[in-house]
């Protein structure tokens, strides 16, 4: 090989490895779009035995409206019981009420408060009205 | 240009990295953690409560009343309490600011605070008629 032969083999490797090392250095992350979340919706199901109450705690990720939905109870389909809206007890033993309502099933909340970002929680609780265990379905939207 | 010298670029160009390789930065302060606390009692006619804490750091305190209900079926009354923020003053606290509000789930008193040890105060604001029980939402630095 002629040294003219064997400058241009060498620059002919300096060109491809140039190319290898510029190859990898794209930003090839593509943007996304970012997933909404919130409102939230959740839904707490359950049996409620006569004199008894269920609760269950949420999270509200910032400021904002929470509503309170008792979809389903029953049977009977017109039971009325107590859904109340508040904050957890420290110890996990239930709410701290805020405000309470008597309702039956419906498909509008029945109850709908703003709230801060923070942890809350719903309870429904048998007001004397339960003869016998009853299935609930109650939906949470939150922020 | 020697054949030695393009070897050693070759080289040189195959090992250096890509750009944005900027060097690590000191995290930027940011606001302060905040403490949430539930403090809950029981209030009796014309009685008052009060609940120590310390802030960490200079902040915003804010709180609100999640709660006033009857202590025999824990159903929750619309009464309004009077919720204080102030300083610990031998057995009491001392308010350096106070309102009365109707239990709620957002903020209904806020209160920007140095750090060191302040209390909140809930009193009965003249419409208890029995004992209660309450439970005061807040937050500190």
């Amino acid at each position: 090989m002629t040294p003219l032969v064997r400058l241009h083999v060498l620059f002919a490797i300096l060109l491809a490895a140039l190319t290898l090392a510029t190859a990898g250095c794209e930003d090839a992350a593509t943007a996304t779009s970012p997933t909404p979340t919130s409102p939230v919706t959740e839904t707490f199901s359950g049996q409620l035995v006569p004199g008894g109450s269920a609760a269950r705690a949420f999270t509200a990720a910032s400021s904002g409206t929470a509503s309170i939905t008792l979809a389903q109870i029953g049977p009977p389909a017109d039971l009325v019981v107590g859904l109340g809206i508040g904050i957890p007890q420290p110890n996990g033993a239930g709410c701290y009420l805020t405000q309470t309502v008597q309702t039956g099933a419906s498909a509008s909340p029945q109850i709908t408060v703003p709230v801060d970002a923070g942890s809350y929680c719903l309870r429904l609780h048998d007001p004397g009205t339960l003869a016998a265990q009853a299935a609930f379905s109650v939906t949470i939207v939150r922020p | 240009m020697t054949a030695r010298m393009l070897t050693m670029a070759a080289v040189a160009v195959l090992t250096m990295g890509c750009g944005d390789d900027d060097s690590p930065t000191s995290p930027t302060d940011t606001t302060p953690a905040t403490t949430a606390v539930t403090y809950a009692g029981t209030l009796d006619v014309g009685g008052s409560r009060f609940y120590s804490f310390t802030n960490g750091a200079s902040g915003s305190v804010t709180a609100f009343l999640a709660s006033v209900a009857s202590p025999d079926t824990r159903l929750p009354l619309t009464l309004p309490l009077e919720i204080g923020i102030g300083v610990p003053a031998g057995t009491g606290c001392a308010l350096t600011t106070a309102q009365i509000v109707a239990p709620g789930l957002v903020s209904q008193m806020s209160a920007s605070l140095p750090a060191g040890v302040f209390c909140l105060r809930v009193a009965d604001a003249g419409d208890l008629r029995g004992p209660v029980t309450f439970a005061v939402r807040f937050s500190h630095p």
